[in-house]
C-alpha cells in the first residue's frame, strides 16, 4: 500500500479533536473539567469538538445531574474506539512509506 | 500517536486521580486493621464487608464531592483479568509449594509459630512488591520502588531485632507503617484541596429547575 493509498479520517486528524479521542481512548469516560484540564482546549472550543466528535457518533454524551449542577460526561464510542485504531493505523502507514 | 504516547496519556490520568491522597489513606486504614484482624479472626467477616461492599461507595462519595469538582471526573480501564500463562501458573505452584514445606516443618517441629510470627514482617514486605510494580507500571514513577523495597527492609529490620519480642513484630510493622500511610495520604489530600480550587463552570449557571 503506497501513501496515496491511506485513508486519513480527517475528523480525528485535527489536533484538538485528535487530543480528545486519545484521552477518550485509554480511559473508560471522563467529563469536561477532565478533559478540559488534560487537553488543554477552552470551554467553548471543547464544546464545538464535542459536537462534531457525537455528530459522526464516535463519542456519546451523558448529561446528568452532580449536587444537583449539569455535568457532561463524555465516552468513545465502539465506532469511536474502531475509527480511531484505523487511524493510527493510517498514520503508521503514512511514516513507514517514507524514504528513510 | 504510538503506543508509547497512549501509555503516557493513560498514566497521566492515573496520576491525576492518585493525587487525592486516597489510596495511601485507604493502604494506612488496610494496615491499622490487620494487627486487630490477626489477634481477633472474627473481625474478618465484617472487614471482609465493609472493605468489599462500603469502601467503594465511600471513595466514590468522597471524590464526587472533593475531586471531581476540582480536577474533574475520569473513569479508568477496567482491568482485564490475567490470562493463564506459564508464569501465573509458576507463582501459584511456588506458593503451594512453600505453603505444603512451611506445614510440612511447622509439624516436624523443625520450626515453631514463634519462627512465623518474627518472619512474617519480611514475608509482608516482600508481599509489598506487588502494590509497588502495579503502581510503578500504572503511573510510570519509578519512586514507587521505594515503596517496596522500604516496606522489605523495615520488614526484615523489625524480623532481625531480637529486642522485639515475636508476637508484637508484625503489630510494630503494621502499625508502624499504618501510620505512615495515613498521615502522608492527608497531607496529600491537603495539598490537593488547596492547589486545587473547585472550578467553576460555564454548565453552572444552568440550574436543575
Amino acid at each position: 500500500m503506497s501513501t496515496d493509498d491511506v485513508e486519513i479520517d480527517k475528523l480525528i486528524h485535527e489536533p484538538a479533536r485528535l487530543k480528545i479521542m486519545a484521552q477518550l481512548y485509554v480511559v473508560e469516560e471522563a467529563d469536561f473539567i477532565f478533559l478540559m484540564r488534560q487537553t488543554g482546549l477552552t470551554w467553548g472550543n471543547l464544546s464545538s469538538h464535542m459536537s462534531k466528535l457525537e455528530g459522526a457518533k464516535y463519542i456519546e454524551v451523558r448529561k446528568e445531574f452532580l449536587d444537583k449542577k449539569p455535568h457532561t460526561i463524555l465516552k468513545l464510542t465502539p465506532k469511536g474506539r474502531n475509527a480511531f485504531r484505523k487511524y493510527r493505523t493510517a498514520i503508521d502507514q503514512v511514516f513507514k512509506d517514507l524514504p528513510t | 500517536m504510538n503506543e508509547q504516547n497512549l501509555l503516557e496519556i493513560e498514566q497521566k490520568s492515573f496520576r491525576e486521580l492518585m493525587q487525592d491522597g486516597s489510596t495511601e489513606t485507604l493502604l494506612g486504614l488496610v494496615l491499622l486493621v490487620f494487627p486487630a484482624i490477626m489477634a481477633e479472626s472474627s473481625f474478618i467477616p465484617f472487614f471482609v464487608v465493609f472493605y468489599i461492599i462500603f469502601m467503594p461507595h465511600l471513595i466514590e462519595g468522597f471524590r464526587k464531592r472533593y475531586v471531581y469538582p476540582r480536577i474533574g471526573y475520569v473513569k479508568l480501564k477496567e482491568e482485564e483479568p490475567p490470562k493463564l500463562s506459564l508464569g501465573i501458573a509458576m507463582v501459584v505452584l511456588l506458593i503451594f509449594v512453600s505453603v505444603i514445606v512451611l506445614l510440612y516443618t511447622l509439624s516436624i517441629g523443625l520450626i515453631d509459630r514463634d519462627f512465623i510470627w518474627r518472619w512474617l514482617p519480611t514475608v509482608f514486605g516482600f508481599i509489598m512488591w506487588g502494590p509497588s510494580l502495579y503502581l510503578k507500571e500504572k503511573t510510570g514513577q519509578n519512586r514507587f520502588y521505594l515503596f517496596g523495597a522500604m516496606m522489605t527492609v523495615t520488614g526484615i529490620v523489625i524480623s532481625l531485632t531480637a529486642s522485639i519480642p515475636a508476637g508484637i513484630a508484625m503489630t510494630i510493622y503494621m502499625v508502624g507503617w499504618g501510620l505512615f500511610f495515613l498521615f502522608l495520604g492527608l497531607v496529600r489530600f491537603l495539598l490537593f484541596i488547596r492547589k486545587y480550587p473547585v472550578l467553576d463552570t460555564p454548565e453552572d449557571d444552568i440550574g436543575e429547575y
